[in-house]
């Protein structure tokens, strides 16, 4: 199974955009390669996908590396989303592949239609989708994809072999490691033979285990998801000896996706994701759903139990419970933020540390009394969207690390927490005599500060308004921030970044208000610009195939009528029948990312993978 | 607890240094224990009210106008989560018929992006921030100890000016209010900075700290500046005006130049003060701490617990103690390397570090003796020689009486340590552990010898001598001259006159009764003592340490 959680993994896609910019000047688009005759160089990688949508809209992949057969069989369960049918959990499985298809006869007429393609344009390559009708047996050409794609760890891990490697190895002008007929002898019968026994101890066979999952992801805090590729920043791959014990490694995984450690308790593995909303709570309750457990998927699933996905889901948990596990999330918070406060300034007194680190040491020493603290954190209820709620806590340093956290309001008990530093973002918390590993993960951003944290399973977000603070950054005296009043009224800002396809009107042109006036394609969706009011169009400086950035000015509508425009900045309307109201609120903060579902009232961070 | 502490000196004994042997101190653990958390507990309720400055009443007003209390706008300035050595926390404390919590003001040393800083804080909810004698005494003490240390001065003024039904006492003398002014520009001229923020109302002469200053922040709404409020001005000009439009941020910044920075609320006023410290620019100006060179930034901390020293203090002052035992608690690691150790013992004298800063120490064991006093004075010209900071623990009655110590020249020798002590110009830091008795004080750096700071533990005693010898002396004195009168004392009116005296010295060698009249910078509770002295000499190396000049010893 391959969850893809977040935004599209950046590590392979640096390797593809290098390789791109390169080796291939001319863009491919879709449809064009088949007739395409320029001489290409680039990937050497290829596969193979066949998907069909029959009976039942299971989908079935394999997956061929050019000049190198590796195949696998598989059910792709492409449970797919909005318009775009885009997948975000796979699901292979060998056994069902076996039964549901013939792989070798696809797979040897893949290569054979390969060839057709690779006869066209030689050395080059690419993953070239089929699709599979299972009545008739009938398999048709889709679309070629000049990369690897989402699920290539699969491939990697079945076959044992490096596919990024390989890339960069044929980019550098070396053979690939392994010849055609090798791979066909040696990797195709034995998995043949090992289809037959059984797919997933086949799995672990060609396989390095290491871990009992795999999780890939190439980016860390401070990068910049970038624009160009699906939103998708890791990807978790698991696998059992059968798809159950693949689910319960999968829940496992993602329910430690955001609180726990890296398998070999490296640093390095990306677990915590905080700013960017995911899908890992979507993807968490898609594979603890009844239906999707017992194996009843495909491709309308999420469709067909959207009430269940998207729904209130936990009604259980009361208001009062919910506020008082908030709250002592919050002392926990406190608690963390301070003792890593400390333990940092200890260590690294500001002011270049010609100052004694005993002015910083813990806790702050003051002449018969304790230092105290306010934080103000204000918490939205997940629950109950919409409702927040500010938690004025009140805390006391205490010797070693402890600290009595009072709420503002009477009656709540004083909370005493132990928190110790461990590293990065985890802490190891006590309180109420109860010892807990937490994760807490803080940026700022506008003059307030988000804060995350998770224990096990359960996560909770604070925010914090940052005082005026000038020291830390000097926001205040100088800010090269784009006020709002410099765009006069009618101005139309891009709402995120992406490419002009195409525009309707010309400048000076008059339109109404409401009417299309430029088309923008961005996460592979197109979006209409629309005129905010009726009015004549003018500065329209974007021309077709432009790229344009968050924020930056569209055109200006001279506003006629005196109706108010309110503070509209750009009226998006997608393809798909879903409200992007929210979609927009991230775009302003800057965030890339697709495919939030507004659903049932409840924004869902569900990220699309291709 | 015996044969534990016993071992820890066994193990550790073999690298030739000597570790204390701690059964006197062990000893006395259990008679002191329950007289001093008594004081300690006094302490307590004491520095509560202190603390919890003008009553809930002024509290809330102070917050009904979005302005904070003093030390919640000190703890917003510094740096988060960072110490603060509040000073004189007792000031003014039984001192007039009405309380005058903390003297109205609070001072003290923290960092702000690294620097260290004096605040001086006024205390809205006191009296108006009015300057009572004492309030002008504690901001003339800060003053001097940021002109001492070079500490950039921080006033965070709200302050109704001189409390005037008291203005003979505030206004004419040397060390009064006038001084502020005097010192602010003394201080600048030296290159140490003067920074105010006008946090509320800054009337008449109060109105020349944030004009004095080399910066001023004011707070929009709260922050006043004039030399007359409005009705002054009506009664003396028949203008009516406003507050906000007399001497508001907007006036004063905008119009006036009295200010330089507009602050939106005091959140903003206090991050607009950090950012002036934070471009201070300093460094070249002087060489910086020489000392600074010798500190081990990573230290050890003492073998024994450092709260033992609660039960260690002496609350008779009779019994002896071995000041050792505080030592021990104090220095890192517990490594005290005695100098003399065998000559003169009734002083004992060595060097060690405290959190990492290299210190020499000097404690009394008892009496000075000629022999003593002439230890005292060459180990002080051993640190002074070396640029190594003093440290005085006193617990002294006084120089030896008597023929033979008089013949001996005990003046002679005890004018020796005076001479050194005054003319030390190491950073000085006294801690009174016990009882500080006639020219005792003065030889083991008293407040006349300007250490840089002075602190009491609750049980010290100060006087001229103890009130029982007092009473004795001033007995006789009035029994020869009764007897000139012709008058017969009978002994139960001697008694009666004694006992007057002993209680007058009790009530008035009380820690209390110092503080309150800044005669120290505080009361610790002895637990803190190694922290205090920490940060006391981290903040006296703040600056370049001077060479010493001697006058003339006797020899």
């Amino acid at each position: 199974m391959v969850a893809s959680l977040g935004k599209d993994n950046p590590c392979q896609d640096k390797h593809t955009e290098l390789i791109i910019s390169c080796f291939m000047p001319t863009a491919l688009k879709r449809g064009k390669l088949l007739k395409s005759k320029k001489p290409m160089m680039g990937f050497q990688t290829s596969r193979v996908k066949t998907s069909y949508c029959g009976k039942g809209s299971k989908g079935c992949s394999y997956y061929v590396v050019m000049k190198v057969i590796l195949i696998f069989g598989g059910l792709r369960c492409v449970v797919v989303v909005q318009t775009h049918w885009q997948g975000f959990l796979d699901e292979f499985d060998g056994q069902a592949a076996l039964s549901a298809a013939k792989p070798y006869a696809i797979a040897s007429s893949s290569v054979q239609g390969f060839e057709v393609i690779g006869s066209l344009i030689s050395a080059d390559a690419g993953t070239v989708e089929f699709i599979v009708d299972t009545v008739s047996d009938e398999f048709y050409f889709m679309e070629m994809n000049t990369r690897l794609q989402v699920e290539h760890p699969v491939t990697e891990m079945i076959v044992g072999q490096d596919l990024v490697e390989w890339q960069i190895l044929v980019a550098n002008g070396e053979a690939l490691p392994l010849s055609q007929s090798q791979a066909m002898l040696l990797k195709l019968e034995s998995m043949l033979k090992m289809f037959k026994k059984g797919f997933f101890q086949q799995l672990e066979f060609y396989t390095i285990i290491m871990f009992q999952s795999h999780l890939k992801t190439g980016v860390k805090q401070g990068d910049t998801v970038s624009m160009h590729y699906d939103p998708m920043i890791a990807k978790l791959v698991v696998w059992g000896d059968n798809r159950a014990s693949a689910l319960v490694k999968l829940k496992d995984s993602l329910s430690k996706f955001q609180g726990g450690h890296g398998p070999d308790g490296s640093d390095k593995v990306f677990r915590n994701v905080a700013g960017l909303p995911t899908n890992v709570s979507f993807i968490l309750k898609l594979a603890n759903h009844g239906a999707f457990v017992d194996g009843n998927v495909e491709t309308h699933f999420i469709d067909n139990y959207k009430e269940d996905l998207f729904g209130d889901g936990n009604n259980s948990v009361s208001d009062k419970e919910a506020y008082e596990a908030a709250r002592h999330n919050a002392s926990l918070v406190a608690a963390c933020l301070i003792e890593k406060e400390h333990f940092i300034s200890s260590r690294n007194p500001p002011g270049g540390g010609s100052l004694l680190p005993i002015w910083y040491s813990s806790p702050p020493f003051r002449v018969h009394h304790q230092a105290k603290r306010k934080m103000e954190l204000e918490w939205e209820n997940e629950y109950d969207s919409g409702s927040s709620k500010t938690m004025k806590l009140t805390i006391t340093c205490q010797p070693a690390g402890r600290y009595l956290i009072e709420t503002e309001e009477n009656g709540s008990p004083v909370l005493d927490v132990k928190a110790s530093y461990v590293k990065d973002c985890h802490f190891r918390v006590e309180a109420g005599g109860v010892i807990n590993d937490v994760n807490v993960a803080v940026y700022s951003k506008d003059q307030t500060r988000h804060i995350h944290i998770w224990q096990g399973s359960h996560h909770h977000y604070f925010r914090e308004k940052l005082g005026l603070d000038l020291s830390e950054d000097g926001e205040l005296q100088h800010k090269p921030k784009v006020e709002t009043s410099a765009n006069p009224r009618g101005t139309v800002v891009a709402p995120m970044a992406g490419l002009v396809v195409k525009v309707l009107v010309e400048n000076k042109t008059r339109v109404e208000e409401g009417q299309p006036v430029l088309v923008l394609e961005a996460m592979k969706m197109e979006h209409v610009v629309k005129a905010p009011s009726s009015g004549y169009v003018h500065e329209l400086q974007v021309t077709v195939g432009e790229q344009v950035s968050d924020g930056s000015v569209l055109f200006r509508v001279k506003i006629i009528s005196k109706a108010d425009c309110g503070a509209w900045t750009g009226s998006i309307k997608s393809h798909t029948d879903y409200s992007f109201t929210f979609m927009s609120r991230f775009w302003q903060q800057g965030l890339y990312l697709n495919g939030y579902l507004h659903a049932g009232g409840q924004p869902n961070a569900l990220n699309l993978i291709t | 607890m015996f044969g534990l502490i016993g071992r820890k000196a066994n193990l550790l004994g073999g690298s030739g240094r000597r570790w204390l042997n701690l059964a006197a101190a062990t000893a006395t653990t259990t008679t002191n224990g329950g007289a001093m958390e008594e004081l300690l507990a006094q302490l307590q309720s004491n520095v509560q009210k202190a603390i919890a400055g003008g009553g809930p009443e002024a509290v809330k007003r102070n917050r009904s106008r979005n302005k904070f209390l003093p030390r919640e706008r000190i703890d917003r300035f510094l740096d988060p989560g960072s110490s603060f050595l509040e000073l004189s926390q007792l000031a003014g404390h039984d001192l007039y018929e009405e309380p005058l919590p903390s003297g109205g003001v609070v001072t003290g040393i923290g960092p702000v992006h690294g620097r260290l800083c004096m605040f001086v804080a006024n205390d809205p909810t006191v009296k108006g921030g009015t300057y009572y004698p004492i309030t002008v005494k504690k901001h003339l003490r800060a003053q001097e100890i940021a002109a001492q240390c070079k500490l950039p001065c921080v006033y965070l003024v709200d302050s109704g000016g001189a409390f005037l039904p008291k203005q003979a006492e505030v206004f004419p003398d040397k060390e009064n209010f006038g001084r502020i002014f005097y010192n602010q520009a003394l201080m600048s001229s030296e290159g140490i900075p003067q920074i105010a923020l006008v946090l509320g109302s800054c009337t008449a002469g109060g109105a020349y700290i944030p004009a004095m200053a080399d910066e001023s922040v004011m707070v929009k709404g709260n922050g006043t500046i004039f030399l007359a409020g409005p009705p002054l001005v009506k009664a003396a000009t028949g203008e009516e005006v406003s507050a906000e439009d007399l001497g508001g941020a907007t006036v004063h910044c905008k119009t006036s130049g009295v200010s330089d920075y507009f602050a939106q609320d005091e959140l903003h006023a206090l991050a607009l003060g950090r950012n002036i410290i934070k471009n201070l620019h300093m460094a070249g100006k002087d060489p910086l701490a020489n000392g600074l060179q010798n500190i081990n930034h990573e230290y050890k901390e003492p073998l024994y617990d450092v709260n033992e020293l609660r039960s260690i203090a002496p609350t008779d002052l009779k019994k002896q103690f071995d000041i050792r035992s505080v030592i021990d608690r104090i220095v890192d690691g517990s490594e005290f390397d005695e100098f003399k150790k065998l000559y003169g013992t009734t002083l004992v004298t060595g060097f060690a570090r405290i959190f990492g800063q290299p210190v020499g120490i000097i404690g009394n064991n008892g009496i000075l003796f000629n022999e003593s006093a002439l230890k005292g004075a060459h180990f002080i010209e051993l640190c002074t020689q070396r640029n190594i900071p003093l440290v005085f623990l006193q617990n002294i009655t006084g120089f030896m009486v008597g023929s033979r110590s008089e013949a001996n020249g005990i003046a002679k020798s005890g004018a020796k340590m005076v001479m050194a002590v005054s003319c030390a110009k190491v950073p000085k830091v006294t801690i009174m552990v016990g009882g500080s008795f006639g020219a005792g004080n003065y030889a083991m750096c008293g407040r006349a010898y300007s250490p840089n700071f002075l602190f009491l533990w609750p049980n010290a005693r100060i006087s001229v001598m103890g009130g029982a010898q007092a009473a004795g002396v001033l007995a006789q004195i009035e029994k020869g001259n009764k007897k000139k009168q012709g008058i017969q004392w009978n002994k139960e009116e001697e008694e009666k006159f004694k006992a007057k005296v002993v209680e007058a010295y009790e009530k008035e060698a009380s820690p209390y009764y110092s503080t309150a009249r800044l005669w120290d910078d505080g009361i610790i509770d002895p637990a803190d003592t190694r922290k205090v002295i920490g940060l006391c000499i981290s903040a006296s190396l703040n600056l370049a340490i001077e060479k010493t000049k001697y006058g003339v010893f006797r020899m």
